[in-house]
């Protein structure tokens, strides 16, 4: 079966690497003593994934991960586990059971992010912003040059925006009243991502500068995948184990 | 939530920011108004000083004591370090983030002579002052240990005491003296003073003085009171079963160099390599009985969820359960995936059988240190290796499908000829013949791969070689060059890849690791030059060092290359590490003879060992006993 776990990811460990994440998890999953399942190859190492990697730096209130189990877990104890294993920046939120099949790993239908973005203080640029970005938001076609590791490719970034949102977000302390960032919901996914310093980078880029490092402080809300059209959270998929 | 020393802008310009937020697993936390609060240093980039066992022992010792807290220390790299500098950021302890000039006690363990200077940049970083006679009440008692502490002289003037020995002997009675004498509200004066007079094993360097003879060595090194003993005698673990062991050990979150549980199989080792400190000091062999390592095994397992187990020690087929141990690992762990890591094993087909079933058969490198390429140089050092045995180790490796072999040279041992230099190149030769001849052609896929690694060989204090002589870079550079040109004459030149050191850096560590208190003048100078990371290829620079010398008038030949004769006082020898002076002369002139020495267990050779508890003869082998040549003379410890 295939079990689920959401976690937060804060503090100290923003600054912990995906690579190290995955180190630390396999790690912890050991010390819980969770009947995973290894995989058949000479080095034998646990069958786990994760839904996205979150930058260095950034913060998150729903990351995910898949670990093939040998057997279910009830999601109480999983969680208790796995969660007395954590150090401080890491919380267990959930534990769940999800579809098993190989094309519904998170990695595989997770398609949009939600990110709380605001400026790091000291770093708001002297131009408006908002007035910046509402004007990208209004374009129909936003030619884009993305960087990757292997080059540039020339890309639309305006369908991979799905919303924007400046007049405050409730619960978040930072947004509440929107006077220092944004909510955005941008797409990400296995065949195309875009990242909060991408789409404010745009903003710098149009006016012939280049954005400052650390200007941004991002924190990853949701994870969100598509079903019936819709965008749900990967968090409201599967069952708790009882 | 923990408020971390660094802002988040710092920690996201530096390399690898997880060297600098502590919160990793098995990492300790208590509360920061505590008796006595410990900062424990190893001063190189935290990749490495994590990778360290010895830490980890005392992390884990003082952390069991309520009324102490024990936090780490690495050095900042390169890029922090320009930051702290600039900004004026304190060091910081890793748990606590506190800075470690508030602390009871900075703890720097010396184990490498290349690292000195690091040790000068975290007491500089914390605001500590560079020299002992400098610092006040204010800040901590700065305390030093490890194998580099059994020559103390070249750091003596930056530290406030040392700890010569074991740190879990006597750890206990220091911090009870500091926590009674702190209570009390003595000084930092008052503290040393009672601790060198009351702690065996503790070191005080202001309270010894030392003459010197017209030609630069010594004239005299003795205590300025009476009440300060003579001579400071090394502490040594009776029981390792008894002794505390941290099977909580901390899981870095970033890889680091050696990132594994790490199981202690024993301590000490029964071979006399000659050249070879940790065999000398590092004497009684004693090992821990198989169950108590099956435990910890699975302990560690269970608190580190680590997939690596390091069995620990100078020669692990000497332990003389090994076959049991690895099998229980092999049997309980391979399921999941645990690997193991045997260093020093003899290659015999056991050795080639487990690392078929647990290194991923990937089939990597086989490894010898043969150290010396003729049997007559391979007897003046003592390596009790043979060439049939490392012909026969390769002989079965390639049957078992193994193309790489490492060789480990030295160049520069005493007596050494050339012959003894090209000899190297043509037992390597001689390997991938057995190649050849051992695998038939059609399974070949190509020519086996060796490596020869030859480095400069430095000689160390409490070894038979402690009086031997070095060389000049130049000369070093000349030696590698035999090397090179013999495998050039040899049939399967091919087959053989050479690798050799700078030679400028094993110059200064043997300045580094024979020099008295003078040095420490050169320290502090290269220091200021802007040495640091000495071991560190991108931060090495030798002419910060001869530049140190020329403005200190400090002679580094006259430390690093001089032959010493037997008649000198040595800057170590007020140090007992329990194995005489006398067997070190004694293995000095067996050495230019050519004469090897038993193993400890073949037959004793009255290294002295007994005087700190060494069983090896007392237990199963006592029946055994037979008298050596050189047994008559034990017990030159005790004078």
């Amino acid at each position: 079966m295939r079990a689920r776990v959401k976690f937060a990811k804060y503090g100290a460990m923003k600054f912990i690497g995906h690579l190290e994440l995955m180190r630390f998890m396999h790690g912890a999953v050991r010390r819980a003593g969770l009947p995973v399942k290894y995989d058949e190859g000479m080095h034998r190492r646990m069958v786990m994934s994760f839904a996205m990697p979150l930058g260095v730096g950034a913060t998150s209130s729903a990351e995910y991960m898949d670990i093939e189990m040998e057997e279910p877990v009830p999601t109480e104890t999983a969680m208790r586990l796995l969660g007395e294993q954590m150090c401080e920046g890491i919380d267990i939120l959930d534990f769940r059971e999800v579809d098993d099949s190989k094309k519904m790993k998170a990695m595989t239908i997770v398609a949009a992010a939600v990110y709380d973005v605001k400026f790091r203080e000291g770093y708001e640029p002297e131009w408006d912003w908002r007035e910046d970005l509402r004007t990208l938001l209004s374009l129909e076609t936003i030619p884009w040059v993305k960087e990757t590791k292997k080059g540039t490719r020339e890309l639309d970034m305006r369908p991979l925006i799905y919303s924007v949102d400046f007049e405050g977000v409730k619960g978040s302390p930072d947004l509440t009243d929107g006077s220092r960032g944004f909510r955005a919901c941008l797409c990400c996914s296995v065949g195309e991502n875009l990242k909060p310093e991408q789409l404010i980078g745009e903003l710098y880029r149009r006016r012939g500068q280049e954005m400052p490092a650390f200007a941004l402080i991002v924190h990853r809300v949701d994870l969100l995948t598509r079903q019936d059209e819709k965008l749900i959270s990967l968090g409201d998929l599967g069952n708790p184990i009882s | 939530m923990r408020k971390l020393a660094l802002e988040d802008e710092i920690l996201l310009q530096v390399q690898k920011p997880a060297r600098y937020l502590g919160n990793e697993v098995n990492a300790v936390y208590k509360d920061s108004k505590i008796p006595i609060r410990f900062a424990m240093c190893f001063p190189d980039v935290y990749e490495v000083g994590m990778s360290h066992l010895g830490l980890q022992i005392l992390y884990d010792m003082f952390n069991r004591r309520e009324d102490t807290w024990c936090e780490r220390v690495y050095s900042p790299w390169t890029d922090l370090d320009a930051i702290m500098r600039e900004r004026g950021i304190p060091l910081f302890a890793l748990e606590s983030q506190d800075p470690v000039r508030t602390f009871d006690f900075l703890g720097i363990t010396l184990q490498f002579e290349l690292c000195y200077t690091n040790v000068l940049q975290i007491l500089d970083l914390s605001g500590i002052p560079l020299y002992a006679a400098d610092r006040d009440d204010s800040v901590p008692i700065v305390i030093g240990g490890g194998p580099c502490a059994y020559n103390p002289e070249p750091m003596a003037p930056f530290f406030d005491m040392f700890y010569i020995g074991e740190g879990e002997v006597q750890y206990d009675a220091l911090l009870d003296l500091y926590k009674e004498m702190k209570a009390a509200g003595k000084g930092r004066k008052a503290f040393l003073e009672a601790a060198a007079e009351q702690v065996p094993g503790i070191y005080v360097p202001s309270l010894y003085e030392v003459e010197y003879n017209g030609d630069g060595t010594i004239r005299r090194f003795a205590p300025v009171s009476k009440k300060v003993p003579a001579r400071v005698k090394r502490q040594v673990v009776q029981d390792l079963d008894a002794a505390p062991y941290p099977l909580r050990q901390l899981v870095p979150l970033m890889q680091v160099t050696q990132d594994r549980a790490v199981v202690e199989i024993q301590r000490g080792c029964i071979r006399g390599c000659r050249f070879c400190q940790a065999g000398m000091v590092y004497r009684p062999n004693r090992e821990r009985s198989l169950e108590t390592l099956e435990r910890y095994t699975d302990d560690l397992v269970q608190n580190t969820g680590q997939d690596d187990i390091n069995l620990s020690s100078l020669s692990s087929s000497d332990y003389t359960c090994i076959k049991e141990l690895v099998n229980y690992i092999v049997d309980n762990y391979a399921s999941r995936g645990t690997t193991l890591q045997l260093p020093s094993l003899r290659i015999d087909t056991f050795s080639l059988d487990v690392m078929q079933r647990l290194q991923e058969a990937k089939r990597g490198n086989l490894t010898f240190a043969p150290e010396a390429g003729s049997q007559r140089l391979r007897d003046v050092i003592n390596k009790g290796i043979t060439e049939e045995e490392i012909l026969e180790g390769s002989r079965e490796a390639f049957r078992g499908g193994w193309k790489k072999v490492k060789l480990y040279f030295m160049l520069g041992l005493p007596t050494e000829t050339e012959e003894d230099r090209r000899e190297i190149a043509r037992l390597a030769n001689r390997i991938a013949v057995a190649y050849f001849q051992e695998v038939p052609k059609e399974k070949r896929g190509g020519r086996c791969d060796i490596t020869v690694s030859t480095s400069f060989f430095v000689p160390k204090p409490f070894t038979p070689f402690q009086w031997a002589p070095m060389y000049t870079p130049e000369e070093y550079l000349s030696f590698a060059g035999n090397v090179y040109d013999e495998i050039q004459n040899v049939l399967n030149r091919r087959s053989i890849w050479y690798k050799y050191h700078e030679a400028d850096g094993s110059v200064l560590e043997g300045f580094l690791a024979r020099g008295d208190r003078r040095c420490a003048a050169v320290i502090a100078e290269a220091y200021r030059l802007g040495a640091l990371y000495d071991a560190w290829i991108e931060t090495w620079d030798f002419s910060r060092w001869t530049q140190a010398c020329r403005n200190t008038g400090v002679d580094m030949d006259f430390f690093a290359l001089r032959a010493r004769d037997e008649s000198e006082i040595l800057p170590w020898d007020f140090i007992d590490i329990g194995v005489s002076r006398e067997f070190m002369e004694r293995e000095w002139h067996r050495a230019q003879q050519g004469v090897i020495t038993a193993n400890c267990r073949e037959a004793c050779s009255g290294c002295g060992a007994a005087a700190v508890g060494c069983r090896i003869w007392e237990t199963e082998r006592a029946d055994k006993l037979s008298v050596d040549a050189g047994i008559q003379e034990t017990g030159g410890t005790s004078r």
